[in-house]
């Protein structure tokens, strides 16, 4: 048992983290997702450090990872029986084989009353009908038309309010020499998150989906084909080019920021990368001309008109079967991690998404032009599902890469349709 | 007659234009690209963007500066030299050592050929086939993302091509040598210490390149066996890879990668080339 | 000292010299393959550590995915390309060099050998942003194209995707191939070159009677090499497409890292693993069988 008596030792390690404190101390062991090179890293850091002041009778041990590499060394201390007391996880399947394990708390129990003060939407229950996580935000929106007005207000354009208004702008736009709609489709889960799922939702709706995922209701139904004739059409009429099939993830933004491109289709994450103040790409002036909105109604639709693809944000959970000291104390964290002065910081260091704790007063919050429609944005968009957080693995793969070979033109909507049905049938 | 001459001639000259364009393009193949990323590194980010092939007006040293912070780059070098240096220790020390008991300590009972050939079997082995149980099996007793246990497979993947070369080489060693140290009064250990390991220097040489090259520039096994111990490609990868926005500092980080390398085969130039091939060249 | 301590005290060197390694061998390498084995036939749950027996599911599962095929297609061009490609390319180099046909040939055979000594991953990266956007071969051809739209189509067709990717693997390794190969050349003791030249011999005739015969060793340890080499790759292609677009440049090596360490279904990534063990191991013996057959006759 380490006693550092009366020091607040504050050791920044290379990416390990260690928060410790006076005598007595409830060690807690929290893994961390967290891109440490991201805009915006320094303020999750001073959210833990303000913690760690508040609460010297608990003392944190955190790990940061991103990406790939928190996930694996998730599975591997799961599998070691090792898991951490306090770790990030996610609403849905990305993280569902350990959250169905009954490795990870119910935190409806401890959050009790607290429920009125957070976004219904956000506590939710998730998988299992348990409530896993406590998430950060009041959601994640994976699909956004990202508008350059000021490229369309150029070419004497207006905004296009149904889908078939937006394809007859495709000539105009190709002729002045940009592309229409620009997406960094070359991870094959893009346009699967960010472009399908929203699609999907209007043209064959959640209700449908569901009934997909257990059975009662085929991939070869009409609305699910519908979509994918879709995605098909903006390939071949050139409202998406052929070349995005190619372009990186870190590619898109630069692309868009260079107004190249008069709409962009990405996740709601990547507003930040534009509005960031140290290193975003947009200047306050470049993104006043921004909209923030989704892709435009379809003649016939049946899902909410105006309708975006979203789900609950990733918070943090915690381990099952802790002691009730080092219960008490995790919740202290995880309840922390979201709510009134964690969420505070968050908004006034740039991370400007809505936060799930209700109530903040955000007068006094700067916000950027971009970050500010972003506020804007959610209510008035209606939430679907997102694909991969309800298909299995091996349907989500057909998906991600069929889509692909829609876009370049070597597959039928039709094929792939049944191909897909195939692949969630062989797991269902 | 002189036809026929100049006919030979122009074939000749005709021969060695193909040889000069071949030799050529694959001369430019090498240093075009990193040329590009050497000079690329030192543009400010609208440069970049904006004029992909020239050389940078305002040349800055920002990109360099923020990448080796943002990406930790400096750690994971340190890293990166942790794991080659230990891991190429172990390869030859016990390989030597191996080698030296397979080629030069007859014993009555007659396993070296079975333990040879199980040693040489693993030159058959694709890492991808040891990959999952090896990932598991160091997760479940700790060793994942640890020096340890990444040291310890490198030093498993070098073994059965350093035992093989070892052991072909000792065995050219003549028997005289070590029994008249015998007679003098010396013990294995000093045989090995004082006679085997000097006259060996050639393949310790040699075995030094094969293992650094290896381990330095290793990612499959750092990538998934280790998660906050990263080596150097990998912490590069997840800097520079699919994510990454940026591109000024991207550069700024592959350069960062592919210069030690660089600088390692400009000045061992002839060892490095002789190392990588000794295996394939027996006639 | 008497004979059977000082075979004891052999017998106990012997042992605590190779005991070390040979430990480490089987831990490392030796359990996994048969652990690999046996994790392929079974449905295994790495959070309650039990694995089911399943006999040969995950082997059904996967000849009967286009996927598999898809890579195992792309495998199988990697290997003809390391052993129709970068072996002949790179005999034709060390030739030349042999011959002194070109000058400047320390700085021609370092460029070409360069590659193969640079991290492949890192390698990757660095094409994979010349081929970006902002890319200088994008530029290029922009400019020469005068477009500034230009992009290669041959990337994203489902038909050429491979032909980058085996053009960058030609790049990368045929170094090796060459310096093997003019090693082997220099071997060739220069007197009997000399000598088929005084007795008038043309340069095809020294070429086939005399270099070529003295190679054939080399080569099947070199088409073994480059089998093998070929079934292990994965940093590059990781790096360069990460098996897209959609699967076209896949190979099995991505499609086993994919479901073992995407959707962490080590089961089936294993009996994907166990796949490419059992190619590498049929190939390298059809190559045995081969030169046996070519050589065979001439011996008898």
């Amino acid at each position: 048992m380490f006693r550092k008596t009366g020091v607040l030792l504050c050791v920044l390690a290379f990416s390990l983290v260690v928060f410790a404190s006076c005598a007595g101390a409830v060690t807690i062991k929290w893994l961390h997702y967290f891109d440490i090179t991201a805009p915006g890293a320094e303020v999750d850091l001073d959210i833990i450090q303000t913690f760690a002041q508040l609460n010297p009778d608990i003392k944190l041990e955190v790990e940061t990872l991103y990406d790939d590499a928190y996930h694996q060394k998730l599975a591997a201390l799961a599998a070691a029986g090792q898991l951490p007391d306090v770790m990030i996880l996610w609403p849905a399947e990305r993280t569902g084989k350990i959250t169905r394990s009954g490795l990870i708390a119910d935190l409806y129990p401890f959050l009790g009353d607290d429920i009125d003060n957070y976004v219904p939407a956000a506590v939710a229950p998730q998988l299992l009908g348990r409530l896993h996580e406590l998430p950060m935000f009041s959601g994640t929106a994976s699909h956004m038309l990202y508008v350059n007005t000021g490229l369309l207000d150029g070419l004497g354009l207006a905004m296009p309010q149904t889908y078939n208004e937006l394809k007859a702008m495709v000539p105009a736009i190709r002729g002045a020499g940009l592309e229409a709609i620009a997406i960094p489709a070359k991870p094959t889960w893009v346009m699967q998150s960010c472009l399908l799922s929203a699609i999907v939702g209007r043209t064959a709706g959640d209700e449908w989906l569901m009934k997909a995922v257990k059975g009662e209701a085929s991939f070869t139904d009409e609305g699910f084909v519908w979509a994918l004739r879709i995605v098909e059409e903006m390939y071949a009429t050139g409202l998406i080019l052929e070349s995005n099939v190619l372009l990186g993830y870190g590619d898109g933004p630069n692309v868009f920021a260079e107004d190249k491109a008069v709409f962009y289709i990405d996740g709601d994450w990547r507003v930040s990368a534009f509005s960031a103040v140290a290193d975003g790409l947009m200047t306050p002036e470049e993104q006043e001309k921004i909209t923030l909105t989704v892709l435009p109604d379809f003649a016939g639709q049946v899902g909410p008109s105006g309708s975006t693809s979203f789900v609950a944000s990733t918070g943090l959970g915690m381990k099952a079967g802790l002691s009730q000291e080092k219960a008490e104390a995790a919740w202290k964290l995880v309840s922390f991690y979201v709510g009134p002065i964690a969420s505070k910081k968050r908004l006034l260091g740039g991370s400007l998404k809505p936060p799930s704790w209700t109530n903040l007063d955000i007068s006094d919050v700067e916000m950027g032009p971009m970050d500010r429609k972003l506020f804007d944005f959610y209510p008035l968009h209606p939430p679907t599902l997102i694909l991969d957080a309800v298909i299995p693995a091996d349907g989500v793969q057909r998906i991600n890469t069929g889509l692909q070979e829609l876009a370049l033109g070597d597959i039928t909507p039709e094929e792939l349709a049944a191909e897909i049905e195939a692949a969630v049938a062989s797991v269902r | 007659m002189s036809d026929l001459l100049l006919s030979e001639e122009r074939k000749n000259v005709l021969f060695k234009i193909v040889a000069y364009t071949v030799f050529i393009s694959f001369a430019i193949l090498t240093i075009f690209p990193l040329v590009w990323l050497f000079y690329s590194s030192f543009k400010p980010k609208l440069e970049i963007l904006r004029h992909g092939l020239a050389l940078p007006k305002n040349p800055t040293l920002q990109n360099y500066v923020r990448a080796w912070e943002l990406g930790h780059l400096g750690e994971y070098a340190i890293n990166s030299l942790i794991y080659t240096f230990f891991s190429t220790g172990g390869v030859i020390i016990l390989s030597m050592m191996t080698s030296f008991a397979f080629a030069k300590l007859k014993i009555k009972y007659k396993i070296t050929p079975i333990l040879y050939n199980l040693f040489l079997g693993g030159l058959l082995i694709t890492l991808h086939a040891i990959l999952i149980p090896l990932f598991l099996f160091e997760t479940r007793i700790g060793l994942q993302d640890t020096y340890l246990g990444l040291i310890l497979p490198y030093i498993a993947i070098g073994l059965p091509f350093a035992i093989y070369l070892g052991t072909e080489f000792i065995k050219g060693i003549p028997d005289a040598i070590i029994d008249s140290a015998k007679i003098d009064g010396a013990s294995y250990l000093q045989v090995f210490l004082k006679i085997i390991l000097p006259i060996s220097k050639p393949i310790i040489v040699t075995l030094t390149i094969l293992s650094v090259l290896g381990a330095w520039n290793e990612f499959l096994l750092a990538f998934i066996l280790t998660s906050l111990k990263r080596s150097l490609p990998v912490g590069i990868y997840m800097f520079s890879g699919p994510l990454a926005i940026e591109y000024g500092l991207q550069f700024a980080a592959l350069v960062i990668g592919l210069a030690p390398v660089l600088l390692f085969y400009a000045l061992f130039n002839k060892q490095i080339t002789r190392g990588l091939t000794v295996g394939a060249i027996k006639g | 000292m008497n004979f059977r301590s000082e075979e004891s005290k052999k017998v106990i060197t012997y042992l605590l010299f190779v005991a070390p390694a040979l430990v480490i061998y089987l831990v490392i390498i030796g359990y996994p393959i048969i652990r690999s084995l046996h994790l392929s036939l079974t449905d295994y749950n790495v959070y309650t550590n039990e694995a089911v027996w399943t006999g040969f599911k995950w082997y059904t599962k996967m000849f009967s995915q286009s996927e598999f095929w898809m890579a195992l297609k792309n495998t199988m061009i990697v290997v003809v390309v390391s052993v129709f490609g970068q072996i002949p390319i790179g005999f034709v180099l060390a030739y030349i060099l042999y011959r002194k046909l070109v000058r400047f040939r320390g700085f021609f055979q370092g460029m070409v050998f360069l590659p193969i000594t640079l991290s492949m991953v890192i390698v990757g990266i660095l094409w994979l942003k010349m081929f970006s956007s902002v890319g200088a071969i994008t530029n290029l051809l922009r400019l020469i194209y005068n477009d500034p739209e230009y992009t290669i189509g041959m990337l994203s067709s489902k038909t050429w995707a491979m032909v980058p990717v085996a053009f960058a693997l030609l790049w990368i390794y045929t170094g090796f191939y060459m310096v093997v190969f003019l090693a082997n050349l220099q071997r060739i003791n220069p007197s009997i070159v000399e000598a088929a030249m005084i007795d008038g011999a043309s340069e095809a005739h020294i070429f086939l009677k005399v270099i070529i015969p003295s190679l054939s060793g080399v080569v099947v340890i070199l088409t073994i090499f480059a089998i093998a080499g070929s079934l292990k790759g994965f940093d590059l292609i990781f790096a360069l497409t990460g098996g897209g677009p959609s699967n076209y440049t896949e190979v099995l090596t991505l499609y086993m890292y994919r479901y073992a360490f995407t959707y962490f279904n080590y089961s089936f990534g294993s009996a994907i693993s166990m796949v490419i063990v059992i190619m590498s191991i049929i190939l390298i013996i059809l190559v045995r069988v081969i030169q046996r057959r070519l050589t065979g006759p001439k011996e008898v």
